[in-house]
């Protein structure tokens, strides 16, 4: 009872919520087109039950992906901490490797591991985020995992923006968005020292006498991102072109015991050539990559010099788009190549493993009546000796009564191919399997989507059962091992929604989950899955006084477990954070302080997390 | 009535999602053993304390990492958090789960160093002292400090054991006062040279000549290698030494060069120096037992467990000047974690078996044979043990 008292402070949260569930069950209401500056804005039309953020005024003042996907229910953050740190996510409980991550459609998770640091792409270069939690489309499905999120790069339309901010621990960036009828380009420089202070507990959890307060070392982060599009109108068909090169370099420390000189450089650039028709969709992308781990002082444990990863992706997809009467069909034939290579320099010795793998996917969307809905997608990977291949498939049916309100139901079989690295590649004490086989996820999921005038939002249930998911376990010797022992079942409600009152702006987010391991393991049998919030709650509100914004928001997040056996609990977290913005085109100037209550918090496990902050942002725009 | 409606389901279903704290702290004494509990993925470990009844009581120190060890003395015990913790704390071996306190390893005055602390041996209340493997400094300490200014006394240089100044010791004992310390020796984590053992008069903290004949050093070389516990049988050590292991390429897994089974079991007199192999690991071709890895003695029994593969280990038993044999056919093959006697001369083997994490007792019957006697049960594997 304690605790649902506290995820229900402070009691306007619960007053809001019982007043939107209400609505739904009680309100008839004729809505309106009247368009508000909602922080989320909730796409009805498209065919599938996703859900797209739209980036606000806010969110590019202050926020990056990190700030807008921690807020939404369902993801939560994983970050080592401080402005534009490495960061991943857990999406219902799930890595982030279960989650397929695309820019404009071409896919961006790591290829050796699955995994993807949010903090090298800036917001400043994106207009809205999809995500599809339930069915998939037929151009996106490429072992998607539990679900898939696209990042949309800004649009084309003739618009010069700028951006100057600056912050606590040396935080400083510039960006700029210059767009003609035809093109764009999109940039942004972003540096900070993230030397925050913290409270050392010397390693002595329970010997409180001996803490001591000193910065965070190596933690400083640089990101140099730069988006070129083009687009060229060739008879009924449209030729787009994109190039990005991101560039991201962060010190890597040691937890607690921070390193002073280890550090991560990532660098990738794409390139891809799309060519739309109405009935045909053609891509043409290529990605080259290069992440590397320099640790010439051995301070971050793992015996390893320096690490590079360098790998190339060739990628080639048809997708073809048929409407006949009240049938829509859409399907694409892709396959991409993904050259791996990765070079350990250990105690002078280089080591080295040169992984090829071949794609072919083949994925159809059938929509009948826009209603009743059919997703299938067969992916098989051929490496040097083995092959893999999954079958997904999902049934869907979407009930639309009226403009304003929308219902979707599915049922999925999902599943996620194990990463190069799981299956070949040995790290330090654990050693890789070859003979592991794809993790299945069986999935039912509910979507309400409603927009009134005023109110509006989605309620998302869901329960999932998930097989052979891989997991490691150790033997006497401390040598790991990944197996397909891991079998789970989670269910969980995702609520989002924003409310206008008169000058008043309130959004809210809420996400419970309940998590069960199933596994035949003794010790985590029947217990929640760790590393993961199964309570979070966020909720801002702002109020306008004519171009001036105030804004105050809070997080709340609680019931997490650090281990697979729940026998230690991470402590909960509540942050506050205020901002105030002021608008006059073709200007903008803004501050935000976050943890207003310098509330010192850790990230997975041990990783410092900053006290308070605070951001100065300066913008003008056409 | 709709609102009433919601409202209640939505209240049942948050309730339903969320737990309710609880920070009591459990305390039970040692009055059999101590068994320390980790997890199969390594994310947590705990303390569990086995009763007379052989009944385990659980959760007295639950902690989210997994390299954890403990040590014993007569009214206290130790959990020593290894690599990545790198601290100790310490128990009234009547109130398990109760820290009398928790101080740290490390040097202050080096930047990120990992002491990592392998064993706490004390000689006194007022005396003890640490294994810090990552270093080449043992410490000794008052286990009666009240204070971390007050915890370490001094420090032992053993740097000059090793040519790169850090000589792994890894295991320790005492015998009249005198402090045995077994050095592994390593180069780049391999066993490529002669292990030492090494001695210490506790009266002053200085080096005994354990090689009298040798002016280059007080060191006494090992025929083992890569030596992992000890164990003291009145004036005679046991040394198991697993040996050098197999070398892997870091990325692709494929070996590079072969395991040498340069271990065994050795045992030295200590008040004569004189030592014999008594359980050779094999060569290259012959390795009938594996690379060796623990040893425990009761009398004229010697019983040993020997690493074949990933999570499959076997245990021996070797009776007074016979050849080694199986010890129990029914536990062949699992991931034995230690296979150790205590004062009663009762052997105690935990298994590391996921699905049914046990640690069997073991009792000789009317044949003077061993036979199961009792399982004590735990949620996690059993990893370590100590006795009352």
């Amino acid at each position: 009872m304690v605790s649902i008292i506290n995820i229900l402070r402070p009691n306007i949260i619960s007053l809001i919520y019982f007043t939107v569930i209400s609505a739904l069950c009680c309100l008839t209401v004729n809505a309106n087109e009247t368009e508000l500056d909602t922080l989320q804005v909730y796409d009805q039309t498209s065919n599938y039950d996703s859900q797209r953020i739209t980036l606000s005024s806010q969110d590019y003042a202050f926020g990056d992906l990190t700030s807008v996907l921690g807020r939404t229910p369902g993801f939560q953050i994983q970050t080592s901490g401080g402005f534009g740190a490495y960061s991943s996510f857990t999406f219902r409980g799930s890595t982030a490797r279960s989650v397929a991550v695309y820019f404009d459609g071409v896919k961006v998770n790591d290829p050796l591991t699955g995994d993807i640091n949010l903090s090298t792409f800036p917001l400043w270069s994106l207009q809205s985020v999809d995500i599809y939690k339930a069915i998939v489309p037929a151009h996106l499905a490429n072992n998607s995992g539990t679900a898939v999120m696209n990042l949309n790069s800004q649009s084309i339309d003739d618009k010069q923006e700028l951006k100057v901010s600056g912050g606590s621990f040396g935080y400083s960036t510039v960006a700029g968005n210059i767009s003609g009828s035809n093109y764009l380009l999109s940039a942004e420089w972003l540096t900070a020292d993230n030397e925050f202070e913290y409270t050392h507990n010397n390693q002595t959890p329970l010997n409180s006498d001996d803490d001591y307060s000193t910065n965070r070392l190596n933690n400083q982060v640089k990101r140099n991102f730069a988006l070129i599009k083009g687009q060229e109108k060739l008879a009924e068909s449209t030729l787009n072109l994109m190039a990005i090169h991101r560039q991201y370099e962060t010190g890597v420390g040691n937890n607690l015991n921070h390193a002073r000189s280890a550090n991560l450089q990532q660098s990738s650039t794409l390139i891809s050539t799309n060519l739309s028709s109405k009935h045909w969709q053609i891509y043409l992308n290529g990605d080259f990559a290069k992440h590397s781990y320099d640790d010439s002082e051995n301070e971050i444990g793992l015996s390893k010099d320096s690490q590079d990863i360098k790998y190339n992706k060739y990628e080639a997809k048809v997708v073809n788009l048929i409407e006949f009467k009240n049938i829509h069909s859409t399907l694409s034939v892709q396959t991409h190549q993904e050259t791996t290579r990765k070079e350990d320099l250990i105690d002078d010795t280089l080591s080295s493993n040169k992984i090829t793998a071949d794609y072919f996917s083949i994925a159809h969307n059938l929509s009948l009546n826009q209603n009743i809905k059919f997703n299938n997608s067969w992916l098989k990977r051929i490496e040097s000796d083995d092959t893999y291949q999954t079958y997904n498939s999902s049934l869907g049916y979407s009930f639309t009564n009226n403009s304003w309100l929308r219902s979707d139901i599915s049922i999925s079989k999902k599943s996620r191919l194990p990463t190069i690295s799981e299956l070949y590649l040995n790290q330090g004490n654990i050693i890789a399997n070859p003979d592991l086989e794809p993790e299945k996820f069986y999935e039912v999921n509910s979507q309400t989507k409603f927009n009134f005038s005023h109110i509006g939002g989605a309620i998302d249930f869901y329960i999932r059962d998930s097989k052979d998911t891989i997991i490691y376990s150790y033997d006497a010797r401390g040598v790991g091992r990944a197996t397909n022992e891991g079998k789970s079942q989670i269910m969980g409600l995702e609520t989002m929604a924003y409310w206008h009152i008169g000058k008043f702006e309130i959004n809210w987010g809420l996400e419970l989950v309940d998590s069960k391991n199933i596994s035949g393991m003794k010790s985590n049998n029947d217990k929640k899955l760790p590393a993961f919030f199964h309570a979070s709650q966020y909720v801002s509100l702002s109020y306008w006084i004519n171009q001036l914004s105030l804004g105050i928001a809070n997080q709340r997040q609680s019931d997490m477990y650090y281990d697979t056996a729940n026998s230690v609990k991470a402590p909960d977290q509540d942050i506050w954070s205020i901002s105030a913005n002021f608008q006059h085109y073709p200007w903008q100037l803004g501050v935000r302080i976050n943890n207003i209550f310098d509330k010192y918090y850790t990230g997975f496990k041990t990783e410092p997390l900053p006290g308070r902050t605070y951001i100065f942002t300066f913008s003008i725009s056409n | 009535m709709n609102k009433l409606v919601v409202t209640s389901l939505t209240a049942a279903l948050l309730g339903g999602c969320l737990d309710i704290d609880s920070n009591d702290t459990r305390t039970a004494p040692l009055e059999n053993a101590a068994i320390l509990t980790v997890n199969s993925d390594n994310s947590s470990s705990d303390l569990v304390a086995v009763g007379n009844d052989y009944e385990s009581f659980e959760s007295l120190n639950p902690q989210a990492f997994s390299d954890v060890v403990l040590s014993a003395s007569d009214n206290s015990v130790y959990l020593i958090n290894r690599f990545g913790q790198n601290n100790i704390i310490k128990y009234n071996s009547e109130e398990m789960g109760y820290v009398d306190w928790q101080y740290s390893t490390n040097n202050p005055d080096i930047a990120n160093q990992e002491s990592n602390p392998y064993q706490i041996i004390e000689k006194s209340s007022e005396s003890a002292y640490i294994l810090r493997y990552n270093t080449g400094e043992i410490w000794q300490v008052n286990p009666s400090a009240e204070s971390d200014s007050e915890f370490k006394i001094a420090e032992i240089d053993l740097s000059s054991f090793d040519s790169d100044g850090i000589p792994e010791m890894v295991a320790a004992t005492l015998y009249n006062d005198i402090l045995y310390i077994a050095l592994q020796r390593l180069t780049f984590y391999k066993s490529d040279n002669d292990s030492f053992l090494i001695a210490i008069d506790t009266s002053n903290n200085s080096f005994i000549d354990l090689s009298e004949n040798d002016d280059n050093t007080t060191a006494m070389a090992l025929n083992v290698r890569n030596p992992k516990e000890l164990k003291l049988v009145d004036n005679e050590l046991y040394v198991v030494g697993v040996g050098r292991y197999a070398v892997t390429d870091w990325n692709t897994g494929e070996l590079l060069e072969a395991t040498e089974y340069t271990g065994g079991i050795e045992k030295i007199n200590l008040d004569s120096l004189t030592s014999e192999t008594i359980v050779d690991d094999g060569d290259q071709d012959t390795h009938p037992y594996g690379q060796i890895y623990s040893v425990s003695v009761s009398g004229t029994d010697l019983v040993f467990t020997g690493y074949n593969a990933w999570g499959n280990l076997n245990t021996y038993i070797k009776i007074g000047d016979t050849s080694p044999v199986i010890f129990d056919e029914d536990i062949n093959g699992e991931d034995i974690r230690f296979a150790k006697f205590d004062p009663s001369g009762q052997l105690w083997v935990g298994i590391a078996d996921a699905v049914n994490p046990r640690t069997l007792v073991y009792s000789k019957n009317e044949n003077n044979e061993y036979e199961v006697v009792q399982t004590v049960l735990t949620t996690l594997l059993p990893s370590d043990i100590i006795f009352k």
